[in-house]
């Protein structure tokens, strides 16, 4: 359907933007045609959505160019004002104001509704691309947001994006646009967007529905680790042969592990022997409804895997409300798809650093000793000769540099994170809870954290370890795969391959009830 | 690759440089400290009265502002667009109640400060239910809980004619030579806090609990409880403000404690610490009520119309608001 | 497509049917009721209160409140609380009275410098992301000294045309009457049936998404808080022309009453969520308890007591609400 004579919509070229010491986006080139519909796969943490931002302006790049419709920009100027240039994005999070009604809503995103009658204009703007798109919505113009279903939610938001207001749409970016609409509703969605494009308007999407980008785009770019690694026709794509391509790059390390991860293993299978322990116990109804419980055991390290919102770090979360505190038992702990049950106490590393790690008016110390402050104090006050110790002592275990009196925020991410693994390890748990510890962390730290975790699991810690980066969960004893909130896999860490995990985890259907529930 | 245990020998230096003239300059509380210096040496000048005089009689007046403010930057500190605006209220129950109980008799002192502590704590026991296991936002759960006390303060000091003891209004404005003795009561009372909330787990929470809740909570404390205490802690504070306030003036009287609302949490965000919350500065705090208080004394020394004292005491606190750093706001 | 279709159940009829009540009534519907209610018993109480000068008498007092409560509104529209607006109407108030009767253009220019305070306030509290109640207090003070600079002690006199104008009354229908109706309808159609009102309110539920449709949350800010103070200016000038005199305080307790409404009115502290039909009712119901309570010879002093617990009962009604609800949806 895409005829590349009739000129570009959007060239992206050499784009390239840094996050601390990830390079979140790589010398990334992209090219849309008019009127074509082209998607951009890849799993988390590939770049998708920062360069999506680059792209509508919202995001400065560091280094390349975008032209939108023929007009040049360099990527590190942001835009003000993409909707002046035709340029239309329907975020994951949603942006709709839960006090308005729903024409009101239509009457904000819609610039040309005016005058006396602006509400109806709006709402008839608005609900033409809405029956069009999805003929059974049944949204009345005079509900308010915030009474209506989160897929209601994200229908009004698709469809705004398509109205004409007073710049028509030229270039429309949709992040998981369908994440929680049904199969019904999807198929309507696609249908309007091949209309609209037959009209020349321009879209991009990404999703982790493969099939849905197989069966209805032209073509889909694969990106991994802010690269684009290439585009495929969608005519002749298969999943197997983008979920290939989207861990293509692990396939050799994957192939030749390396001498530490052979070490472990031995090892792993030793202690696996030894210690009966059940330290974590995870209930969760089977695919015949019966009960099945999965048990983590003691001097463990079991991994999480699975795309990211599939009910990963819910039963994370909840493993650490389940565990003791100061000496007294845990109690069971349920979530929309798990009983969870532990014994011991736990400690929590969190993997988003900023909101929920750090105390970023502190000093590296007083971050690491924050949670084991009773054990540095007598007689109700902190010995500051005892902090010392525990501090300086956890700089030395984990190579930390500088010195501990530095501002936390003066710290490079992996650095920050290794301060924070201190916090947690410092405690000396039985239980030690990792969310995506290594994200946006350099390969070297990335190297050190997974031999500290090994050596605290040969201690008697157990370790559970939420990750959205495959290729480190062979680093695990034992991995379960989640999908749709439930885990549908428990592999060996030796048979956790980037291949082996993708596919798991996009599994054979994609369920959208699950995820509507997850996206509450 | 495996540094872990290859690099033991690399020297790790641990904690605090030496106090050095730059950290001194760039404390929070420094600015507070200059400003109090500033206003006592103009008072010297432009009244031509004793220093020792000037200054040992403001941190006498002072001590009650800081006891009152050591709570608002507690409940400040904790974070959560904390704030308590009962404090006023709570000051003035408790100066009526302690002196009906004392009744100008030095043997119920004991009960009397006890009495006006409890009922603080009870205040602010309130005020933490309402606000963290309600879910009110913290200015209408302190404001309704004062205006609650405003009332009962209403209707029970009609049939009250309760005098404070004379031993502990001696007591506030005793003297030792050049040094008041309640003036060394406020710095003690301010080192113990500043000791509380820097030194002990339970200030460090508390600030922890200020800067990032979620964080803390993964760090194994529980934010609305260490909350809500801020707020107990606030209000039994302002308990034993208003009792030393009642014995200091001599008894009690409805307006006792009004003027204490803003006033305390200007000398919070005076003394540098974060109106945002995370960082409390007591030093700070103190420093800031000796200067307020040495500006009223300035004004009072200059015939300053009341109206301009309000406008100098507002202005300031929103001009050092707007001038202040936000450390995280960086991003 | 694959497997899995999603036969998404209807939902069962009771809860669109309440769906279908909530939109059609909103959230004014209760306030109203309550002030039809409140009104009924006094009439019950007093039949002459339904005659035309019974209604001038009962209501009168009540308008600078209701204005009062609809310039909070504004400030709680845009997700943040006013603590100022007491001695804003005060200071409004005072100008009235002494500066207008005198100098007329001076009087005039003040009141616009005081708007424009409240523009400037916007600015800081949005660009320097400051807490509205801190800065909101702050200038509180500042409008009260500036009223005390003005006019020390109560007086002054209102000019006679002022008086006249807010006395206005028909034989027929009492002018307290036409006055709130055209204030609340214009303001309801500004908030509802104007595209920027709607922006408005959209700007204090999600400031993100108005900003990502292209409009500036910046002006929506100044917008909501120069209506706040406009309405305090009105608020103002109804109660000159009532009383007839100024005097600084004359509207302290306002700050708590004028919260009570919006929330009684059914307005949540999560910005954006604000009726004006449902802000005035509030209003009426504040205004009006506190006429039942000296109705029923109640003490004055318990009636900010009242007041105040109708605000706490409310959220925690809600709250309990909420609560239900939550665990219901998750059962």
């Amino acid at each position: 359907m895409s005829d590349r004579s009739r000129g570009d919509t959007l060239v992206v070229e050499g784009v390239s933007k840094r996050f601390g010491s990830t390079l979140a986006v790589d010398d990334a080139s992209i090219r849309v045609t008019r009127g074509e519909l082209i998607g951009i796969a890849g799993h988390n943490g590939a770049g998708k959505s920062t360069i999506l931002k680059i792209i509508n302006g919202q995001l400065a790049g560091d280094a390349g160019s975008v032209t939108v419709n023929d007009v040049k920009r360099a990527a590190d100027q942001t835009v003000a004002h993409p909707e002046k240039i035709g340029v239309r994005t329907v975020y994951q999070e949603l942006s709709l104001c839960a006090s308005l009604r729903v024409d009101e809503t239509a009457a904000i995103f819609d610039h040309s509704a005016r005058g006396l009658g602006w509400r109806r204009t709006a709402w008839k703007n608005l609900a033409a691309v809405l029956d069009d798109m999805f003929p059974e919505h049944g949204i009345r113009r005079e509900a308010k947001i915030n009474d209506l279903s989160i897929a209601r939610r994200q229908m009004i938001e698709c469809a705004s994006a398509f109205i004409d207001s007073t710049v028509p749409p030229v270039l429309v970016i949709l992040d998981e646009p369908t994440s929680s609409l049904d199969a019904a509703a999807t198929v309507g969605f696609y249908a309007y967007l091949q209309r609209r494009a037959a009209e020349g308007v321009s879209v991009i999407i990404t999703t982790h529905r493969l099939h849905e980008m197989i069966d209805n785009l032209s073509r889909i770019y694969v990106m991994r680790d802010g690269r684009v690694l290439g585009e495929h026709a969608a005519a002749t794509a298969t999943k197997d042969s983008l979920v290939d391509a989207m861990g293509l790059a692990s396939h050799e390390e994957a192939r030749t592990p390396t001498a530490s991860a052979l070490g472990r293993e031995t090892g792993g299978v030793a202690r696996s022997t030894s210690s009966n322990e059940v330290i974590v116990r995870l209930e969760q109804s089977g695919e015949d409804g019966s009960p099945e419980a999965l048990e983590v055991r003691r001097g463990e390290i079991v991994g999480f895997a699975g795309l990211e919102g599939h009910g990963q770090l819910t039963a994370l979360e909840a493993v650490y409300r389940a565990a003791g505190r100061r000496g007294r038992a845990g109690r069971n702990r349920r979530t929309p798809h798990h009983s969870v049950a532990v014994t011991g106490d736990a400690a929590y590393v969190s993997g988003d650093r900023g909101v929920r790690g750090i105390f970023p008016l502190w000093d590296v110390a007083k971050n690491i000793s924050f949670s084991s402050l009773a054990s540095v104090s007598s007689a109700g006050l902190i010995r500051s000769d005892s902090e010392s110790a525990l501090v300086g002592d956890w700089y030395r275990r984990l190579g930390i540099k500088g010195t501990s009196a530095d501002p936390i925020t003066s710290l490079s991410g992996g650095t920050q994170q290794k301060a924070l693994m201190a916090r947690a390890m410092a405690v000396g748990s039985d239980l030690l809870l990792l969310e995506d510890p290594t994200r946006g962390v350099d390969q070297a730290t990335k190297s050190d954290v997974y031999e500290l975790l090994r050596s605290q699991a040969d201690t008697g810690q157990t370790i559970v370890w939420y990750s959205t980066e495959n290729e480190e969960l062979r680093n695990c004893d034992r991995v379960f795969v989640f999908r749709s909130g439930r885990v549908v896999a428990t592999i060996s860490g030796s048979d956790a391959t980037e291949d082996v995990i993708i596919a798991l985890s996009f599994g054979d259907s994609t369920d959208s009830t699950h995820e509507e529930e997850l996206a509450r | 690759m495996t540094a872990l245990d290859t690099r033991p020998e690399t020297p790790v230096r641990i904690r605090k440089p030496a106090l050095t003239v730059r950290s001194i300059v760039r404390h929070p509380a420094t600015p507070a400290f200059i400003g109090m210096l500033v206003v006592w040496l103009s008072i010297g000048a432009i009244a031509g009265r004793g220093l020792i005089d000037t200054i040992s009689a403001g941190i006498i007046i002072a001590t009650f502002l800081v006891i009152v403010g050591i709570g608002q930057l507690f409940v400040i500190t904790v974070g959560n667009g904390g704030i308590d605006l009962s404090v006023s209220y709570v000051m003035t129950l408790s100066a009526f109640l302690a002196c009906q109980i004392m009744a100008g008799q030095d043997s119920n002192i004991v009960l009397g400060l006890v009495v006006g502590v409890v009922a603080g704590v009870v205040a602010g026991g309130v005020s933490a239910f309402l606000i963290e296991f309600i879910g009110m936002p913290p200015l209408v759960g302190t404001l309704a809980v004062g205006f609650g006390l405003q009332t009962i303060t209403l209707i029970y000091s009609g049939s009250v004619v309760g005098v404070a003891s004379p031993a502990l209004s001696d007591f506030t404005t005793m003297q030792i030579g050049p040094i008041p003795v309640f003036g060394v009561v406020g710095v003690v009372v301010a080192v113990l806090f500043a000791v509380i909330l820097k030194r002990t787990p339970y200030g460090r929470r508390i600030e922890a609990v200020g800067q990032k809740p979620v964080a803390a909570g993964f760090g194994g404390t529980r934010p609305s409880l260490i909350r809500a205490s801020a707020y107990v802690l606030s209000g039994g504070m302002a308990g034993l403000a208003g009792v030393f306030l009642a014995a200091y003036s001599g008894g009690a009287s409805l307006g006792l404690g009004t003027s204490y609302q803003l006033a305390s949490i200007a000398v919070v965000v005076l003394g540098g610490s974060l109106i945002a919350g995370g960082r409390g500065i007591v030093s700070g705090l103190w420093a800031g009520a000796v200067l307020l208080t040495l500006l009223t004394t300035l004004a009072n020394i200059t015939r300053l119309s009341s109206g301009w004292q309000f406008i100098i005491q507002g202005a300031l606190i929103v001009l050092v608001l707007a001038l202040s750093r936000n450390p995280i706001a960086r991003r | 497509m694959t497997t899995s279709t999603v036969t998404r159940s209807p939902r069962p009829l009771g809860s669109s049917m309440r769906d279908r009540l909530g939109s059609a009534f909103g959230s004014w519907f209760l306030p109203s009721v309550a002030a039809v209610a409140i009104f009924a018993i006094m009439v019950a109480l007093r039949p002459l209160v339904a005659s035309t000068t019974g209604l001038n008498l009962v209501l009168a007092p009540l308008i600078p409140l209701v204005f009062a409560v609809l310039a909070q509104m504004f400030v709680v529209a845009a997700g943040d609380i006013d603590l100022g607006i007491g001695s804003f109407i005060g200071l409004a108030n005072v100008v009235m009275a002494v500066v207008l009767p005198t100098d007329l253009v001076g009087g005039l220019l003040l009141l616009l410098v005081m708007l424009a305070g409240y523009a400037g306030m916007a600015v800081l509290i949005s660009v320097r992301g400051l807490p509205s109640i801190v800065v909101t207090l702050g200038m509180s003070f500042v409008w009260l000294g500036i009223a005390i600079l003005i006019l020390p002690t109560p007086g002054g006199a209102v000019a006679p045309e002022l008086v006249s104008f807010v006395r206005f009354t028909t034989p027929v229908v009492p002018g307290v009457v036409i006055v709130l109706t055209i204030t609340t309808v214009l303001v309801a159609l500004f908030l509802n049936r104007t595209k920027y009102g709607t922006v408005l309110r959209g700007s204090g539920s999600n400031a993100e998404g108005v900003r990502r449709a292209g409009w500036s949350v910046l002006r929506a800010k100044v917008s909501l808080y120069v209506l706040a103070g406009f309405f305090g200016l009105l608020s103002g000038l109804y109660l000159s022309g009532q009383t007839g005199g100024g005097d600084p305080y004359i509207a302290s307790s306002y700050v708590l009453l004028s919260i009570a409404g919006v929330i009684v009115g059914g307005g949540s502290f999560r910005g954006g969520e604000v009726s004006a039909v449902g802000a005035v009712a509030g209003g009426l119901v504040v205004g009006l308890l506190g006429a039942l309570l000296q109705f029923i010879g109640v003490q004055s002093s318990f009636q900010a007591a009242a007041q105040g617990l109708v605000l706490v009962l409310v959220l925690v009604l809600r709250a309990s609400v909420a609560w239900i609800q939550k665990v219901r949806r998750t059962r």
